[in-house]
Formats: C-alpha cells, sequence, structure tokens
C-alpha cells in the first residue's frame, strides 16, 4: 500500500532528480544503472533528510549519495593503482552513425566511458559539479597530488577527443525522452 | 605572484569554483588582468571548461522516470514489530503464533511437494527484472559462464554478428542449472550496447506477442521465435533505434 509522500522528499524529487539522473548518467554510462542510482539516492535521502540542514545544499547533497552508491557499487577490481601509469591505456572511441562535428551528449559520453573509473570520477565533479582540485580531493578523501595527477591526463585525453567538435558547440541527449 | 602560480591555479579552479572568491583568487585575477599571456590561458580555460560543462549537464531523463522514482519513495519502508503485549494476551497472541506456525508449515509442506512436480514457468517481467538486476553495469566476466543447461544457440545470424559468443547465464528457480543465458550485445554503427537474453520458450507463461523485437520499455526489447523467447536490454544506445534498425525501418 502507498503512502502519501511527505511533502519535502516531493519537492526534493521535482526539483533535483533530473540533475541526479544526468550526473548518474555522466559517472555510469548506462541508462538503465542511472535510474537506479537515482532511485537509490532518492531512498537514501528520504531515510536521512534530517541530515539536510541548508536546503540550497540539496543539490550537492544528493550528488555525493550518488557518486558514493555508484562507487560502493563498483568491484573492487577497478580500485586499480594507476598512479604509475604513464599514459591511460584507451582504445580510440569510433566514430560512425554520428553526424559531422557536433560535440553531442554520447560523443562526450563515449570519451567519459573510456576513462577508468578512478579518471571519470574527477573530471565528473570537476566538469559537473564546478568543484576545484582541491574540494574534489576532499570529496574523495584522496591526496591533492593524486588528483592533480588524474586530472592532468584525463583532461589532456578529454581535450584530445574533444578539442575538434568544440568549434561549434551543440548539444544532444543520450536518448529521446 | 608569478605566472606559473597563476596558470596552475586557473588549471585547477573551474569558472565560478569557491575558490575564486578566496584572498588567492582575487590574486590570481589581479595577475590575469595584468598579463596578457595569463589572459589568454584563462580566457580558453573558461571557454573550454563552460562548453564541455554545458554538454556534460545536458543530460535528457527517459519518460516515466519521475513517477517511478515517485512511486519507489511511496512504498512504506520496512517496519520491525514494536508493538508491546502483555500478560494474559501475551500468552494468548503466542498460542495463536504456533497455531498459525503449525497450520503454515503442513501448508508449505503441501505446496513444495506440488511446486516441485511443476514444471516452473516465469513471467516475462521476472527475465526482465532478473536481466537487469544480474547484468546492469556488469561487463560479462563477473558473471558465470553458461552451464548449457539448454541448448542456447542464436539461430538469427545478424544476432550471432554482434553478440558475443560466449554467454553467461543465471538461475532464477532456484532449481539446479541456469535458467537464462545471455549474450553481450555490442553494435558500434548504432552506438548500442546491451544483452540479449535468451530462455526457453516453454518457461515463459507470457510469452510476447511479436516475432521480431519490439520495444517493451525504453530500454528493453521481447520478442520470440519458435523455440525461445528473447529480451534485448540497452545499457547504452537507444532501444528504439535497434529496433527500427533491426526491422528494416528508417531509424
Amino acid at each position: 500500500m502507498e503512502r502519501p509522500l511527505a511533502a519535502a522528499t516531493a519537492e526534493l524529487v521535482d526539483q533535483h532528480y533530473r540533475a541526479v539522473f544526468g550526473y548518474a548518467y555522466r559517472l555510469s554510462g548506462s541508462v538503465i544503472e542511472s535510474e537506479d542510482l537515482t532511485q537509490q539516492t532518492f531512498m537514501l535521502a528520504q531515510a536521512n533528510l534530517v541530515q539536510l540542514r541548508e536546503p540550497r545544499a540539496a543539490r550537492g547533497w544528493l550528488y555525493t549519495i550518488a557518486r558514493n552508491e555508484f562507487l560502493r557499487r563498483r568491484p573492487a577490481a577497478t580500485s586499480i593503482a594507476l598512479e604509475d601509469a604513464a599514459e591511460l591505456a584507451v582504445p580510440e572511441t569510433e566514430d560512425a552513425g554520428w553526424l559531422d562535428d557536433e560535440l553531442t551528449s554520447e560523443r562526450l559520453q563515449a570519451a567519459l566511458d573510456d576513462l577508468p573509473v578512478e579518471f571519470r570520477v574527477p573530471v565528473v565533479l570537476f566538469y559537473f559539479e564546478n568543484l576545484s582540485y582541491r574540494e574534489i580531493a576532499e570529496q574523495l578523501n584522496l591526496p591533492l597530488g593524486t588528483i592533480m595527477s588524474r586530472l592532468s591526463r584525463a583532461k589532456s585525453q578529454l581535450r584530445r577527443k574533444l578539442e575538434k567538435y568544440l568549434l561549434e558547440p551543440q548539444t544532444s541527449p543520450p536518448h529521446e525522452a | 605572484m608569478d605566472c606559473q602560480t597563476a596558470r596552475q591555479f586557473i588549471d585547477m579552479s573551474p569558472t565560478g569554483a569557491s575558490c575564486w572568491r578566496s584572498a588567492e583568487g582575487a590574486g590570481v585575477q589581479e595577475h590575469v588582468a595584468a598579463c596578457p599571456q595569463c589572459q589568454a590561458v584563462a580566457d580558453d580555460a573558461t571557454e573550454w571548461h563552460s562548453r564541455l560543462h554545458t554538454v556534460m549537464t545536458a543530460v535528457l531523463v527517459p519518460n516515466g522516470v519521475r513517477e517511478r522514482l515517485l512511486a519507489e519513495l511511496s512504498k512504506p519502508a520496512p517496519q520491525s514489530a514494536t508493538s508491546i503485549v502483555t500478560g494474559r494476551t501475551a500468552t494468548r497472541h503466542t498460542f495463536q503464533w504456533v497455531l498459525t506456525g503449525l497450520s503454515l508449515s503442513v501448508a508449505l509442506l503441501a505446496g513444495l511437494g506440488y511446486w516441485i512436480s511443476l514444471p516452473s514457468q516465469m513471467q516475462l517481467v521476472e527475465i526482465s527484472e532478473s536481466a537487469v538486476k544480474n547484468l546492469r553495469g556488469r561487463p560479462g566476466t563477473e558473471l558465470s559462464t553458461f552451464d548449457r543447461s539448454f541448448t542456447a544457440e542464436l539461430m538469427d545470424a545478424k544476432w550471432r554478428g554482434v553478440c558475443d559468443p560466449r554467454p553467461v547465464g543465471w538461475d532464477l528457480d532456484e532449481r539446479a542449472g541456469h535458467d537464462v543465458a545471455a549474450f553481450r550485445v555490442n553494435i558500434p554503427s548504432l552506438r548500442f550496447r546491451g544483452w540479449l537474453v535468451m530462455i526457453p520458450l516453454s518457461r515463459i507463461a507470457d510469452t510476447p506477442s511479436s516475432v521480431v523485437p519490439a520495444a517493451t520499455s525504453y530500454s528493453q526489447a521481447a520478442w520470440h521465435d519458435e523455440k525461445y523467447v528473447y529480451v534485448c536490454v540497452a545499457e547504452q544506445g537507444s532501444i528504439e533505434s535497434l529496433v527500427a534498425q533491426w526491422n528494416g525501418e528508417a531509424a
């Protein structure tokens, strides 16, 4: 039997579910997992709503829940130490089926998917959440040097792959609604 | 402040980040205003970040997500029994519980015998849900290799061409052997990645009516042939485009 949602929860959903879904999609690269992460994020938020003392901080709080949930689900094997890798060994993204030279949401996601999780997460924090390196280091509980190293490599790779599309900025969704 | 320090700060601090309002940020802005080279670096960083941020945050949400989310949040949370009973009431309740337990045990044993004797059939939705649960975010290597409890052979050459030939499998009815086989699907031309799940036709109670891939939700399609029921689960890419392409329609 369903019960009426608390007004605070319903408001939280209405204001932030799109942003949380988008954030989860950029992290996971999967529509299915994004919906699942979004659902889990709001369920955890609902259970811990008293922790949210400052409504203006809600979105960042939800992002943190979503990110922690995403990382919790990753197998331990993905937490490999990549700090010593000289280069990110990743395949070139295939371009077939895309139009001309626009930077689309799909192209960006393909470039993100090519990054190992350890590199992708700080990139999403930097470009999606607009966090500085220092804030990212605090959020991920990692040394600043580690974040500098990872972001330096990841940003270089993104730039290499995407720069050609950024002459005329345009966007498109991963899936039509 | 020197150029190196300013540029490092610029590189590490996206436009609009709170650190730009710090004393160090103010110092960088002052330096940039007086240094054309650093100004160019800052302009480039700002433009690049702004464009990437715009595209990165432009994710359209599939239809129905909000409704499913609200419905899920409206379900009652599991609660522990907290009622307090005392004295004779407690004794009576205990007796009733024992009687209920005994009745349930007998019923369960009878039901178990009946269940064992029946060939088990499943609903298509169970297959869909188990596919999402088992395959979500899995590269395939973490899953059990299909145990060949039935002949999972892809008869359609088109599917054979886009599927990993080594299926994974899992059990659904908690009896011996895998009930489901799933093949990793990768179609680069459609930017499609996902899974093709197959299960013998006789095991599905509500066979999908279509004999060609037909979308059943925004991320799944289902159909059947003379031997199997198939469910295709999208992880990346559009199921509608896949269905249209597969059935020879204009995407």
